[in-house]
């Protein structure tokens, strides 16, 4: 394992109070409850799916790094944070790396300053390389991507493998046909919807992604001529969905088709999945 | 027995809904605020604020949430989004009279919410999009280290539990959002509004604080939960007005002066349970459903949580202590390892028996931290039961299943005699 553990959606890896340090981001890695869990009785049904399989990775110890961050930021890290304390403070939890909140406030720099200097004394001591670049390889995974030179399903696995701290080839793949797609809605952790749309077209904007801030999309989708737009959130969502008819208006506005898988679960299966993207 | 006056709050409700009809309909702007951001802004500016969760509630007492979410569905919004701090944009995005309590609200001057939970930012970014109202939204940075009992240290010595750069942050955002409401309203806040209305509202929670022990400590509970709610919630939505004040007194006194009658709700009382969550607004029949077997609600968050969710000293500087008061306001009631001692703390205070804990699933904040708060309560002795339900969504709502769940928590209670 890496030293530093980072969860949640969007944590800036290529932040400088990270820089050089060995990062794993494991947000969307997935644990399941082991026989005998002490922890699952105490995790609602409707809890985040990400923030569950966090809190099972902390049961079985998988998490065995130096430190693990949660950036509050991400959605549903809050109560990711709240529960692993709260369960080791209970004795449901083993002991582990410390766990530490790293809050951030867009444009308050002042307040920001100050919680990355608490982030950097939690961090003191470790070792430190040469930093990585971490949003420029994203970039380029979305170019190839971009240019239909990429699977949905390759390119979600070498994603997460780069957050993971892994390397990560850029090499194209032979040039995708059919409809471009574009894939939005609630973070997915499995590669099943992106398999089952790599059938059906050229998955070329993956707004769901790790690295994707959602500020830009209408701008993104025209420059990506996107024929059609798959939405889908996991069955559980509360928060992705408000963004829905927004997109579809904008979809409307562009021309772009827009259709709604509803939920799926973030982990997809064939079985979750219809036959194939519905027609109008 | 009822007080008279929880009939003065609802007259003092109404007569300022009618008011505040027609001051908006003479162009005064007014605010439309999330419960847990700083009310006080607007109440020390004289700009009227209407609180989003309570227009919620009054959308669903008056039986027009099913309506307003059928159609919200049809627009779009899939049926698991929040529905308590959605229902009055559902409802707005409706905008027919007829389907608005009291004819409905026209466009607000400004918008504010805390970003305490995840989805507040983007149903709010919904409204400025219907009304075109600015936005301002509060930071809501996460506190490094809770401790489980946080509402000692935040009466007094609230700088070193909440931490000087959390609240040198809200402090920053709430003069922000006072320089927007001034520009709003067109008037600046007048010299030392701030500080006298916070003291206002130390004395109000003060005395809701002195209600709330008495109500605790009578050997019988006096008043139904349905009767607390408003002599709490409607002067708490107008805090630190010269009639809030002045009603918490009234309540507080009438509440003495039933306890010192040996007034009760129930002769026979046998099973004292506490209401945990927010409001079963479309059915609050439901609270006394249990009283035939002499069992009766004693407790609900609202009147204790004026005190220890409001009592801020103030040191000289009211709007730091404000800023004390609301920057972890509602994780406080929902986040462990807060809400599970707290609830632990009020539910031995007021001789609980049964605990009946509402979980919301379509509400995520609210549902999360529901089972910490069971476990921390069991483990104190107190029995306790989770019922899903909406607390503006009837069309989940199974009342046979969920008195069912309650009578099953009533009967282990008294078995266990």
């Amino acid at each position: 394992m890496s030293q530093v553990q980072l969860f949640g959606h969007g944590v800036p890896m290529a932040a400088p109070v990270l820089a050089g340090l060995e990062l794993c981001d494991v947000t969307r890695r997935r644990w399941e409850a082991r026989p005998g869990s002490r922890i699952a009785g105490l995790l609602e049904p409707f809890l985040d799916p990400f923030v569950r399989s966090f809190l099972f990775g902390l049961e079985a110890g998988a998490l065995d790094g130096a430190v693990i961050v949660i950036w509050r930021q991400g959605a549903g890290a809050l109560h990711a944070y709240r529960y692993a304390v709260e369960l080791r403070r209970l004795g449901l939890l083993p002991e582990g790396p410390p766990l530490v909140l790293w809050n951030r406030v867009p444009g308050e720099d002042g307040f920001n300053a100050l919680q990355d200097r608490a982030l950097a004394a939690a961090l003191a001591g470790l070792p430190r390389g040469l930093p990585r670049d971490w949003d420029g390889e994203a970039r380029a995974l979305s170019d190839v991507q971009g240019a239909g030179r990429l699977g949905g399903a390759e390119a979600h696995r070498r994603r997460l493998a780069l957050r993971a701290g892994d390397a990560v080839s850029l090499s194209a793949q032979e040039p995708r046909p059919g409809p471009r797609l574009a894939l939005a809605g609630a973070p997915l952790g499995g590669c099943g919807l992106h398999r089952w749309l790599d059938a059906q077209g050229a998955l070329v904007l993956d707004l769901q992604a790790p690295e994707v801030e959602v500020g830009d999309v209408v701008a993104r989708l025209a420059a990506g001529r996107i024929d059609t737009l798959v939405w889908q959130v996991d069955p559980n969502d509360d928060l992705h969905g408000w963004r829905a008819p927004g997109l579809r208006r904008a979809c409307d506005g562009l021309g772009i088709r827009f259709v709604d898988l509803g939920f799926v679960p973030t982990w997809p299966e064939p079985a979750d999945l219809p036959k194939g993207l519905p027609c109008d | 027995m009822r007080l008279t006056c929880t009939e003065e709050a609802a007259a003092y409700q109404r007569d300022w809904a009618q008011g505040l009809r027609a001051r908006l309909a003479g162009g005064e702007a007014y605010a439309f605020a999330n419960a847990d951001t700083p009310l006080e802004v607007f109440h020390a500016l004289g700009m009227p604020v209407v609180v989003n969760q309570w227009w919620s509630s009054v959308i669903a007492a008056k039986k027009l949430s099913a309506l307003h979410l059928e159609a919200s569905e049809a627009a779009g919004f899939h049926r698991k989004l929040a529905k308590y701090s959605a229902l009055p944009l559902f409802a707005a995005m409706d905008g027919r009279p007829e389907a608005q309590p009291w004819g409905g609200l026209p466009p607000p001057g400004l918008l504010v919410a805390r970003a305490s939970a995840d989805d507040h930012p983007l149903i709010f970014a919904e409204w400025a999009r219907l009304t075109g109202a600015p936005l301002r939204l509060l930071s809501a940075p996460g506190h490094p280290a809770p401790s489980p009992d946080w509402w000692t240290p935040l009466r007094e010595d609230w700088e070193a539990e909440v931490g000087s750069d959390r609240l040198d942050l809200m402090v920053r955002q709430i003069s922000e959002l006072t320089a927007l409401a001034e520009a709003v309203a067109g008037r600046v806040t007048p010299e030392g509004a701030l500080a006298a209305l916070m003291a206002r509202i130390d004395a109000q929670e003060r005395l809701f604080d002195e209600a709330a022990q008495i109500i605790a400590e009578a050997p019988r509970c006096p008043l139904r939960i349905a009767e607390m709610i408003p002599n709490v919630m409607i002067p708490q939505w107008h805090r630190g007005s010269d009639w809030a004040l002045a009603h918490a007194r009234r309540f507080r006194d009438e509440v003495a002066a039933l306890v010192a009658q040996g007034a009760c709700v129930l002769p026979d009382e046998r099973v004292r349970m506490m209401w945990t969550g927010a409001g079963l607004w479309f059915d609050t029949r439901f609270y006394s459903a249990f009283e035939d077997q002499g069992a009766v609600f004693a407790w609900s968050m609202y009147l204790p949580f004026a005190a220890d969710g409001y009592l801020r000293a103030d040191h000289g500087d009211p709007m730091r202590a404000l800023a004390a008061r609301v920057i972890d306001l509602n994780e406080h009631l929902h986040q462990p390892p807060w809400a599970g001692a707290w609830h632990v703390k009020e539910a031995l205070r007021a001789r609980i028996d049964l605990a009946v804990i509402i979980v919301p699933s379509s509400d995520r904040p609210s549902g999360y931290g529901t089972r910490f708060i069971a476990r921390a309560l069991e483990a104190a002795g107190v029995a306790s039961v989770l019922i899903e339900a909406d607390m503006v969504d009837p069309r989940g709502w199974d009342g046979a299943q969920a008195r069912a769940v309650v009578q099953a928590g009533i009967d282990r209670v008294t078995k266990g005699r």
